[in-house]
């Protein structure tokens, strides 16, 4: 048996650093992947297409979506461009005490192919809500202490974008923005106009712009194709960087088709000591010995091996001694604001496809004292303005060549966005294991109890209202307000179900992301969030992996 | 209105047009059949036929081409069989044999025999509606099959609306078009976030 140094569960946007990093830093790591192989660029097939290059034109066939009618609930990854980074929902069910939309991929790089790149920062306003507030458990930790992690990662994975000076929106290391069109910078300045409170900037995108060399990779050429996978490598992926990072040192042993159904823990010396793995290819079951395993397989992926994974020591799953395991399950709830029509810009247009949005940085519950409103905590926006193809006529009975003339040109300009805002942890809000029903693989199955509560529905409200007030002072026509259902994980950002405490009687993981009382095992995905924030959360689950990663690192020299 | 004076009074306009003789229909009532040349995957040549006839008259070619040169019958044709659910190919039937009915009914011939002056006369009839009554028709159309109480009405506009949506979306996202006529940058290299449509032309097909 070969033992190694590390072993990495996952190759997405966590498992991707912590590769690199253990890599970088010397350790002989093994890093699985639960999925088929993804060759950077190569494997990106349909990169290049365009919409008739596609059997139906790019609508997708009927007996395709009868294979992701999960997935298929996002209403846009099952278009023919993306859908193959998407799993087949009749190989991989799950189970919904309440609707909870998994959306999810099998393969090396996971969602890091399909990720929104949008880069945001945490704050302390964030770090010290729960505490604050009364709710939940506090973070063990502070800006402070993620800060130099945030520098990092920017700097390696080139995020552009705007830094503003906002304490709650902390600066980064950001290459040059990409442009406002002329719509979007009317609208900022009328909010300059008229508000003191809030800002529009262009959102922070993991997208390369300027000068800075990033190994491998070029800049941004506007194909607003990312989802796709990038043969430019422009934007930030685990297979255009740090999976070719930590190849390059020559310790990484990268592993498809391999599908870990537990975690080993030695009740002799109290500490995990190897991974259980079902190759899905020839279904032979495999142990790997490690020093250190880092636990990055994606919320809900990570929980439900930590859960199977049971000894003597730990009946209830690995480091579940608070019972918190599977807990306090989070996601962002959006799906609300407000469109509008804009006059006055009939005579411009915008050549190139930008990937990226504005974002209106939270501007609720600032002063970190008691709310203002119904609700504590806030949200941002997210939007864009563009304008209208032939699609404006569809909701018409017109026809003929003047109509066919007409739709050659662009249409008028629209102007949409949708909040994004926090959701409590809820002890109740959860996913457990159904051993009743196994998945191919005899493993058993996830099901989700899960659900958006009073908070969110009173934030929801204040959302749409705001969205259609600063459209209305703004000048700007037909301003409509939406808010459409939104279920738990919709927004992709599920979070919470290993949460990082003080305290091992409340929270399954320290301060530095090891569980408590298995200090080998490091879980540095998004079941390590104490709070949701309403950030996107990429960047937070890439710092806390770096910084996991160093210091297990740290901790094996001490121990040698 | 609500839906059930629009149900009532829907019959009447439509019905009240359709019964005035054309004169249209007396000069083209003894034209040629028409044959296909192509064969259908999903559709008899009769339901292909009228297919073709109004999509031609929803996009005809002019000075630029239209959605015959783009094969947009067969395209539909194609989705009807592949894309589509059951209960969606089954609407489209269903509103091609109500449509049928109606045809032979105006014009008191077979609808294979039909001229585009026939097929124009009675699309105008479905289309050229007031904007208050397009409302209305698109109200009817999100309600369920067994929530509406005209199912004729509602299965022509059904497949009527299909019919328009997908010689638009065949249409505009073909290779022809999306090429030649809109403004094609498959590598734009760069974001010029402000420039005069002048500059650009035509709306961008990718």
């Amino acid at each position: 048996m070969v033992t190694y140094d590390a072993i990495v569960i996952g190759t997405g946007i966590s498992g991707g650093w912590a590769a690199k990093e253990l890599c970088e830093q010397g350790l002989k790591t093994l890093v699985l992947e639960r999925g088929r192989m993804v060759n950077h660029i190569t494997d990106y097939t349909t990169a290049n297409m365009d919409p008739w290059d596609f059997k139906y034109q790019g609508l997708s066939n009927a007996s395709e979506l009868e294979k992701q009618q999960k997935q298929r609930r996002t209403g846009f990854v099952t278009h023919p461009s993306i859908k193959h980074w998407f799993v087949n929902d009749l190989k991989h069910p799950y189970n919904e005490d309440k609707r909870f939309d998994w959306i999810r991929g099998y393969h090396v790089g996971g969602r890091s192919i399909t990720w929104g790149r949008q880069c945001l920062r945490l704050s302390d306003l964030d770090f010290e809500a729960n505490k604050k507030d009364g709710i939940a458990i506090d973070w063990p930790i502070r800006y402070k202490d993620i800060a130099p992690w945030y520098d990092k990662v920017e700097e390696f994975i080139g995020v552009c974008g705007e830094n503003l000076g906002l304490p709650h929106f902390p600066d980064g290391i950001l290459l040059p923005p990409m442009d406002l069109n002329c719509v979007e910078n009317e609208f900022k300045h009328k909010i300059i106009e008229n508000y003191k409170d809030r800002q529009l900037t262009i959102g922070r995108f993991a997208n390369l712009t300027g000068d800075k060399v990033h190994i491998g990779r070029s800049n941004c050429l506007y194909r607003n194709r990312c989802m796709r996978g990038c043969p430019f490598g422009a934007y930030f992926s685990s297979n255009s960087s740090t999976l070719p990072a930590a190849q390059k040192t020559g310790n990484m042993t990268l592993r498809p088709n391999s599908i870990v159904s537990k975690i080993i823990y030695n009740d002799k010396n109290g500490v995990a000591d190897g991974v259980e793995v079902i190759d899905a290819e020839t279904l032979e079951k495999i142990v790997f010995r490690a020093k250190v395993i880092f636990c990055c397989a994606s919320t809900v992926a990570t929980t439900s091996i930590l859960l199977n994974s049971k000894s003597e020591r730990y009946p209830n799953g690995l480091g579940n001694d608070s019972g918190e395991l599977g807990h306090n399950l989070m996601d962002h709830h959006f799906k609300v604001g407000a469109t509008a029509i804009v006059e006055g810009f009939d005579d411009k247009y915008y050549k190139g496809r930008r990937p990226a949005s504005f974002h209106i940085p939270r501007f609720r519950n600032l002063s970190g004292n008691k709310s203002d409103h119904k609700f504590i905590r806030g949200y941002g926006f997210q939007g864009s303005a563009s304008r209208k193809n032939w699609t404006r006529a569809i909701n018409e009975l017109s026809f003929g060549e003047e109509l066919k003339e007409e739709l050659f040109k662009p249409g008028p300009w629209k102007i949409g966005m949708s909040g994004f805002g926090e959701c409590l942890p809820y002890h109740e809000n959860k996913m457990y294991l159904n051993y009743d029903r196994l998945d191919q693989w005899g493993l058993p199955t996830v099901i989700f109890d899960c659900e958006f509560k009073e908070n969110e529905k009173e934030m929801r409200k204040d959302m749409q209202q705001e969205a259609i007030n600063m459209f209305q002072l703004a000048g700007f026509k037909n301003v409509k307000g939406f808010d459409e259902p939104c279920y738990p994980g919709h927004a992709i950002h599920e979070m919470g179900t290993a949460r990082m405490g003080n305290d091992s009687k409340t929270s399954v993981l320290n301060k530095n992301n090891q569980i408590h009382g298995v200090p080998n095992v490091y879980v540095t995905d998004g079941s390590c969030m104490t709070s949701s924030a309403y950030q996107n959360p990429s960047l937070t689950y890439m710092a806390l992996t770096a910084r996991a990663a160093n210091h297990a690192v740290k901790q094996l020299k001490i121990n040698k | 209105m609500n839906r059930r004076d629009l149900l009532k009074t829907t019959p009447f306009w439509l019905g009240s047009v359709i019964a005035t003789p054309s004169i249209m229909q007396l000069l083209t009532s003894c034209s040629q059949k028409e044959s296909l040349s192509w064969k259908p995957l999903l559709l008899d040549n009769k339901q292909a036929f009228v297919l073709e006839n109004i999509v031609d008259i929803i996009v005809p070619a002019s000075k630029t081409i239209g959605a015959l040169d783009v094969n947009i019958p067969q395209f539909i044709d194609l989705i009807l069989k592949d894309v589509f659910f059951e209960n969606e190919q089954q609407f489209f039937l269903k509103g091609a044999q109500y449509f049928k009915t109606k045809f032979e009914a105006m014009f008191k011939k077979e609808v294979e025999n039909g001229s585009r002056e026939n097929f124009l006369h009675l699309i105008s009839i479905f289309f050229k509606i007031p904007a208050d009554q397009q409302r209305q028709i698109f109200e009817l159309l999100n309600k369920a099959e067994d929530k509406v109480e005209n199912k004729e009405l509602y299965c022509i506009y059904k497949y009527l609306t299909f019919i328009r949506h997908y010689t638009l979306f065949g249409y505009y996202t073909s290779e022809s078009v999306g090429k030649e006529i809109l403004h094609y940058d498959p590598i734009p290299g760069s974001y010029l976030s402000c420039v005069p449509l002048s500059d650009i032309g035509n709306v961008s097909s990718i």
